[in-house]
């Protein structure tokens, strides 16, 4: 495995018939879809999933299209939830303490100073569907714009900006009643959302 | 910026993948490219037929899994210790289930995978422990706690009304192949055991468990499966509890 200095297009293109490519592609983007899951199962099964993507990833590489905006991120972070999905669904069979809604709580705890936070982000992702978490989180936790976030949970742009817009009109309401009302310049995620 | 939005940045913040762990996910993804109809040509020297990845599951203990047609049962001889009277093979009345990967743990014994497995290093989760490597390592006992593969108990003999499940596997390229496992029923639910040999040469039966079904869905890749079914060698020695082998 080695560096190589195609684009993402032009790597997924290559990939469908070239499977050595997994090793460009784990090189670029092995970081970030660790973040990915550390996000979500927290960091010691992180590693392990993060592996299970590529190796997933493999496979699936004769039905790869790459996304328009170029990266190969959306397409990995799809494959990503479905692991994560697979991996939660395997911990609450053997009733392990795992984090659930996909949130590293323990992981949040350590981040967060203060315990008004943590119960705030709570309710604002236990308010939530499913879908709307994770476009919500796709968005502001790993950078993702909203066309790519649906790419990556495989639904339409529109459902897509339907879903986020109601994520966080839904979180703002609960953060209101909980005492944090949202401030007047609202955060978008970059290039879209307009 | 939005009291949402501070939140998010904030519980966004996590550390990225260690050295050690990127070099270790290199090695598991770069097995499973070996793995590949694509780049296996000397790895099919090596080994045994289809080893695609992630196509199918041995699975025994969790009812709750998802069904997958993965696998299905049919008539067929033994492949393995074929000496033994084992009984005659039975036909499966459904399809696999379950997508649990084999894991292997036996207080007072060490089992050494087939050349080819590893626990990873420093791996916690169990449905992580064995990956295609090179070389042989030692799986120390206690690592895949809480596994649903987890191997419960070795026997010498295999149990009166014993019989042998050829399961034919179908990986994604159309190409088949079979494993045996060796099962008992009991009602609805069944025991698995793959047979291990001992360093005398002697075989025994590692049991992993009972379920309602016992072979099928998409989590174990059909070279583990197919390796297990061939033998594991089993130590009932002192443990080794170096995960880098010993």
């Amino acid at each position: 495995m080695t560096s190589d200095c195609r684009s993402d297009v032009e790597l997924l293109a290559a990939f469908r018939t070239n499977p050595e490519l997994i090793g460009a592609l784990y090189e670029r983007h092995a970081d970030a879809v660790y973040r990915f899951l550390s996000r979500r199962a927290g960091p010691n099964a992180a590693e392990d999933l993060a592996s299970e993507v590529f190796v997933a990833a493999l496979g699936a590489r004769k039905r790869v299209f790459p996304h328009k905006s170029g990266s190969a991120l959306p397409w990995l972070y799809g494959i990503a939830s479905n692991v994560l999905r697979a991996h939660l669904r395997q911990a609450n069979r053997l009733g392990r303490g795992q984090p659930e809604m996909g949130v590293d709580w323990e992981a949040v705890d350590a981040r967060l100073d203060a315990q008004a936070l943590r119960s705030q982000l709570r309710e604002v992702i236990g308010v939530l569907s499913a879908k709307e978490r994770d476009i919500l989180l796709l968005v502001a936790w790993d950078g993702l714009t909203v066309t790519e976030a649906a790419d990556a949970l495989g639904m339409s742009k529109v459902a897509a900006r339907t879903r986020l817009h109601r994520a966080r009109q839904r979180a703002q309401a609960v953060l209101s009643s909980t005492g944090r009302p949202s401030a007047a310049q609202p955060c978008q995620p970059r290039g879209e959302l307009t | 910026m939005t009291a949402l939005d501070q939140i998010l940045a904030t519980t966004g913040e996590v550390d990225g993948l260690s050295p050690d762990g990127f070099a270790r996910g290199r090695e598991a993804v770069h097995s499973a490219l070996i793995s590949t109809e694509h780049g296996s040509d000397a790895a099919d020297r090596r080994h045994r037929p289809a080893r695609k990845i992630v196509l199918v599951g041995i699975a025994v203990a969790s009812a709750a899994a998802i069904a997958v047609p993965l696998a299905a049962f049919h008539h067929g001889a033994p492949q393995i210790d074929a000496n033994r009277p084992v009984g005659s093979p039975v036909v499966g009345t459904s399809p696999g289930t379950g997508n649990q990967r084999a894991s292997i743990e036996l207080a007072g014994y060490v089992i050494t995978l087939p050349a080819g497995y590893r626990l990873a290093p420093g791996a916690t989760n169990c449905n992580k422990g064995i990956a295609p490597s090179s070389g042989t390592r030692v799986i120390p006992p206690g690592s895949s706690k809480d596994c649903p593969l987890a191997i419960q108990s070795v026997v010498a003999n295999l149990p009166a009304g014993t019989d042998a499940w050829t399961v034919t596997v179908h990986v994604l390229s159309g190409q088949n192949t079979n494993v045996t496992v060796f099962v008992t029923r009991s009602g609805s639910q069944v025991t698995t055991y793959f047979p291990a040999r001992l360093p005398s040469g002697r075989t025994v039966y590692v049991s992993i468990g009972s379920g309602p079904t016992s072979v099928g869905g998409p989590a174990v890749n059909i070279q583990q499966a197919s390796e297990l079914a061939q033998g594991l060698a089993v130590s009932p020695a002192t443990p080794c509890t170096n995960p880098s082998g010993c």
